[in-house]
């Protein structure tokens, strides 16, 4: 055992801080060795006067606890803690209406027929007569077409939509 | 929560004494000690948690008394040290060396002379005071290791070759 473990274990000895098993070891090695003899010596002595020079003998006598200002403050860290516990529930609270009140106000137009196409295939007579946000009226179509080419309807032939590009509007397209 | 007023009542009849000495031993609070006392227990109730999950009872009411004291202190002196003296005991000296003795615990660093007190006044263990002190077990061990070892040095100086 070097010295410097040696010292250690000793103080820690002194301070009551070993295990029963360490203990045993180490009063087993200060018997044998005389150094270690004397080192243990000093340090207890040492100890010794230190804890004479600063304790004072007896207990001094304590007033009773006051019970009263206790419990008063254990009833204002109640509160304080039910504070805490709320503000932030209402705080959200707050935010969810806040937050709902600014969608509410911006929410957008009601939505117009003329935002739903219409069925592709459907020749809705019903119609107005002229309804141009109609892009996918047939009825549509075949009124602004037969226009251009006026023809007698025992002239018609059945017709079939031809729309090969998204950028250009469909045109109807007769059967031979 | 009326346990909990039950559970410092306990504890107050265990560790008051103790920590009554403790405040009266700051010379300069000797007269406000009782007042510091109770002081403590209020602030124990309200980290009422803390104190039942801390190492001991007594080591976290110590760790209060603590920072009563440093407040208190500041409070009537702007720059002043903890301990910054050991009390002298009530009884007579019975041993030249003890004075001796108390100057040479006095002029210790605070960081050695505070964790020798609780060891020697209050027999608070290494792990209690760490709990106290609010650091390492290691540093407590060390610390301690190295204050009494000044102090021997106190009582048997090396010899001038």
């Amino acid at each position: 055992m070097n010295s410097e473990m040696l010292e250690t274990l000793l103080f820690d000895r002194a301070f009551g801080e070993l295990t029963p098993e360490v203990a045993a070891l180490l009063e087993d090695h200060v018997e044998r060795t005389p150094d270690a003899a004397r080192r243990a010596a000093e340090i207890h002595a040492t100890m010794q006067l230190a804890s004479a020079s600063v304790t004072s003998p007896g207990s001094p006598s304590i007033r009773a606890l006051d019970v009263d200002c206790l419990r008063a403050a254990e009833t204002r860290m109640k509160w304080s803690t039910r504070r805490m516990q709320i503000l932030p529930l209402a705080a959200c609270l707050a935010l969810g209406l806040g937050v709902g009140w600014l969608a509410h106000s911006f929410q957008p137009p009601a939505e117009t027929p003329a935002n739903h196409p219409a069925p592709a295939l459907a020749l809705a007579t019903s119609q107005p007569a002229a309804s141009p946000a109609r892009f996918w009226s047939l009825a549509r179509l075949e009124r602004e077409q037969t226009a251009i080419t006026p023809r007698g309807r025992s002239d018609r032939h059945p017709v079939d939509l031809n729309w090969k590009s998204a950028a250009k509007l469909p045109h109807l397209e007769e059967y031979p | 929560m009326d346990h909990a007023v039950d559970q410092l009542e306990h504890l107050y009849r265990e560790t008051g004494p103790a920590l009554l000495a403790y405040f009266r031993r700051q010379s300069s609070l000797a007269g406000a000690a009782e007042d510091l006392l109770q002081d403590t227990f209020v602030r124990a109730i309200h980290s009422f948690g803390r104190l039942r999950s801390s190492v001991t009872p007594r080591a976290y009411l110590f760790g209060i008394a603590r920072h009563v004291t440093l407040e208190a202190l500041r409070a009537r002196r702007p720059v002043i040290e903890l301990l910054s003296e050991a009390a002298a005991p009530e009884v007579a000296l019975e041993d030249a060396r003890l004075e001796p003795m108390r100057a040479a615990i006095a002029s210790l660093p605070v960081m050695h002379r505070e964790p020798l007190l609780l060891k020697l006044q209050q027999e608070l263990s290494y792990v209690e005071i760490a709990e106290v002190l609010g650091i390492p077990v290691g540093t407590v061990r060390s610390r301690l290791h190295h204050a009494v070892s000044l102090l021997r040095q106190t009582l048997n100086p090396p010899s001038e070759s």
